[in-house]
């Protein structure tokens, strides 16, 4: 190949890497570093979305988040979605991924159950539990009662103090699927030779799953709640559609609050110092698992 | 000859067409767009395009609600492309669109519609700013009316009560029958709607607009007396785990036998209509107590932005002499299940819950006692706050509760008086 020819190669492969690259650039910059700068600067103004101008207010606004109760509350409650999700949905998914996997009769059936709440859209979700947790007729309520146990039936989603308890067993109905499904594929991935190995030398099945299985499912494991911990700090839909963050704001999250900061009471820049704040605490706790999913699980695949 | 008159016609139609093609484009934006809140625009529209053929109006579901509108109006005026006119909120909302220019004086347009000069005051009032008349009231929904079972008042020989004091006793018999005795729901502002009556008995009607414009502190003596007699009178008497239900799940323990009353919007008629109830047989109402012919009212109003080219605006014009004309409304009304804001509108066609509600409105019309709903006059934050502290206090009411309650409103009420955030109405 002469020299003439290699170079027209590089060249040719430099345009196709451009303009491959080009479109996620583009889009990458209007629809977040755009969107993410306007919010920031947003942030630092004044403005109801109607007028055209906006009043500078610098830190304001942020000031004013730090000395609300409101907005405490609302991180509070997030930090107590990300425990939940990390833990309940995650270990439970693992739990029936285990159970599922090849020991149990109808395990088609097993696995379409265990996922399809997960492919419903959050909003059917919510009207799904809604239903199941009316006071009077609901569905707990009645099943209770049904058993004798009437006495144990609450105001699900109206009792502040058990509101949000209400809410996550709806979401750990629905994100189990997801991690479920993870876990079972991971299992399947775990070479039977392991297994066997170990048995052969005598190890109980407890050992097995806690000593050879456990550790080769970590992919799945930071893929789960690497997105679990995603989910907890963003999650919206399931809890607006439900309580709309209430009793008096007893469900609020950071992402309720922002909507109703912005879309009830108009105040843009309050909500977007409420999304800038949010967008900081994501990145710094799904940073550093992405820092490590880019660098560990991909040396773990080679 | 002949070509200059060519020239001439082409000229003619080249400057009249933006301004036929604005006219055909002319829009009213709204969120009625299912069931009978389509229905009654579609009437009212089909009303207005007969009237006025050369400049009709077409429509634009807005999916959602007041906030969605208000986006979809940001991104228009963004645009350069505003409709005819848009569905609004009075009071406040209102307010926003004129403090930032959006929104067109309308007083020389429907000033003269017959009935117009005729609505109350207090309508007008949350339509007004310095006199002028901003947008057109449509229609009226009372909130203020207190259904009951009729077979259960029947069941314990109970008269619909008119003071505070006979519904205490009515609610002591009616929860000693096992019955729940109020209905109440959680979420938006029920349970604040439901407090309205006794801070007009105590207020009365125009320091009441005193203490929605931030005059009235909430210690006053009247308020907190109010309060505490609308925890005596309902809130003690709230039916269990109300906090759990949507309006419409209560209206279903109402339907269902379960519950004596139920303070609601008169929405409620139409849910029980679909339930297969008829008012003054298996229902009636009564006003809450206190009122003394006064009703508080929810409307909707039409607005008309500013800055419209000169088609557009005449089409918006020509449809708002007609939202607001008694034909126009009666229109509407009919086939919303609510009531006409114009009194020269009659109950024609109105369902058997509506000629009562009518004539309601009418008598409250002539003693100028029509109150709109005082949570549109509050400054937006206020009202978010007094609606969540309201669910808060009522779940668990005390007398110190009450207090710390009505305290921090005050506060917030002073800090948002001093950024000016208040109009006085």
């Amino acid at each position: 190949m002469t020299t003439n020819s290699r170079g027209s190669l590089k060249r040719e492969k430099t345009v196709t890497f451009a303009i491959f690259l080009a479109l996620p650039l583009i889009f990458f910059l209007t629809a977040y570093v755009y969107a993410v700068g306007y919010t920031g600067w947003l942030s630092l103004h004044s403005w109801d979305g109607l007028s055209p101008h906006w009043d500078w207010v610098g830190m304001d606004n942020y000031q004013d988040l730090m000395g609300s109760s409101r907005f405490w509350h609302s991180l509070v409650n997030n930090l107590q979605w990300l425990v939940f999700y990390l833990i309940c949905p995650t270990v439970l998914g693992l739990a029936l991924a285990v159970l599922v996997d090849g020991k149990l009769k109808g395990e088609g059936i097993m696995k379409t159950l265990i996922f399809l709440p997960y492919i419903i859209t959050p909003v059917a979700v919510a009207a799904v539990w809604r239903w199941i947790y009316m006071p009077a007729d609901g569905l707990l309520t009645s099943a209770l009662e049904g058993v004798g146990l009437g006495g144990l039936a609450q105001n699900w989603l109206g009792d502040a103090g058990i509101v949000n308890g209400a809410l996550m067993f709806a979401a750990l109905w629905s994100a189990t699927g997801f991690a479920f499904l993870v876990f079972f594929s991971g299992l399947r991935s775990v070479p039977v030779e392991t297994i066997e190995a170990a048995r052969i030398d005598g190890a109980s099945s407890w050992v097995i799953f806690w000593r050879v299985v456990l550790p080769q499912l970590w992919p799945s494991t930071v893929l789960v709640l690497g997105l679990f911990g995603i989910e907890a700090m963003r999650i919206f839909d399931l809890i607006w559609s439900m309580t709309n963050g209430g009793p008096a704001r007893a469900s609020e999250v950071l992402a309720t609050q922002l909507y109703d900061v912005a879309f009830t009471t108009f105040q843009m820049g309050e909500a977007s110092a409420i999304g800038i704040v949010q967008l900081l605490l994501a990145a710094a706790l799904i940073l550093p698992y992405i820092i490590y999913i880019t660098s560990h699980v991909e040396e773990q695949s080679e | 000859m002949k070509i200059d008159k060519l020239l001439t016609a082409g000229a003619l139609s080249a400057g009249l067409m933006p301004l036929q093609a604005a006219a055909q484009d002319a829009q009213i934006w709204s969120y009625w767009g299912t069931g009978a809140e389509a229905a009654a625009l579609e009437a009212l529209v089909d009303v207005n395009n007969s009237e006025n053929a050369d400049t009709p109006i077409g429509t634009r579901t807005i999916s959602g609600n007041s906030s969605e509108m208000r986006r979809a109006m940001q991104v228009s005026f963004l645009g350069g492309t505003p409709p005819a006119v848009y569905q609004s909120g009075f009071g406040m909302d209102l307010k926003s669109f004129l403090d930032a220019e959006r929104i067109a004086n309308i007083d020389s347009v429907i000033a003269d519609v017959p009935g117009v000069a005729e609505m109350s005051s207090g309508i007008k009032r949350v339509v007004s700013f310095d006199g002028d008349m901003y947008a057109v009231p449509l229609n009226l929904h009372i909130i203020s009316n207190v259904f009951y079972n009729t077979a259960i008042f029947d069941e314990l020989g109970i008269e619909p009560p008119k003071t505070a004091e006979e519904f205490r006793a009515a609610a002591e018999k009616i929860d000693a029958a096992g019955y729940e005795v109020l209905g109440n729901a959680g979420g938006g502002s029920w349970t604040f709607y439901t407090a309205f009556p006794f801070l007009i008995e105590e207020l009365g009607q125009d320091d009441l607009f005193a203490f929605t414009s931030g005059e009235i502190p909430f210690t006053d003596e009247r308020v907190v007396t109010a309060f505490q007699e609308w925890t005596d009178t309902y809130v003690d008497n709230y039916m269990e785990n109300w906090s759990g239900y949507s309006w419409a799940d209560t209206a279903a323990q109402f339907a269902q036998g379960k519950v004596a009353m139920y303070q609601m919007g008169d929405w409620l008629s139409a849910y029980l209509a679909d339930a297969g109830w008829t008012a003054g047989e298996q229902y009636d109402f009564f006003s809450a107590p206190g009122l003394d012919g006064a009703v508080v009212v929810q409307m909707d109003v039409l607005a008309k932005p500013s800055g419209l080219d000169e088609a557009t605006s005449a089409v918006a014009d020509a449809f708002l002499k007609t939202a607001s004309g008694a034909e126009g409304q009666l229109a509407f009304n009919v086939k919303k299940g609510s009531v006409a804001a114009n009194p020269e509108s009659t109950d024609e066609g109105y369902s058997a819950y509506g000629e009562l509600a009518y004539q309601q409105i009418q008598e409250a019309t002539a003693a100028d006692k029509v109150i709109p709903n005082p949570k549109f006059l509050f400054p937006t934050k206020l009202d978010e706050e007094i609606k969540n502290d309201t669910i808060a206090y009522a779940q668990d009411p005390s007398e110190e509760a009450l207090m710390e309650m009505l305290e921090k409103l005050d506060a917030m009420r002073v800090e948002l008086e001093d950024a000016g955030e208040f109009i006085k109405w």
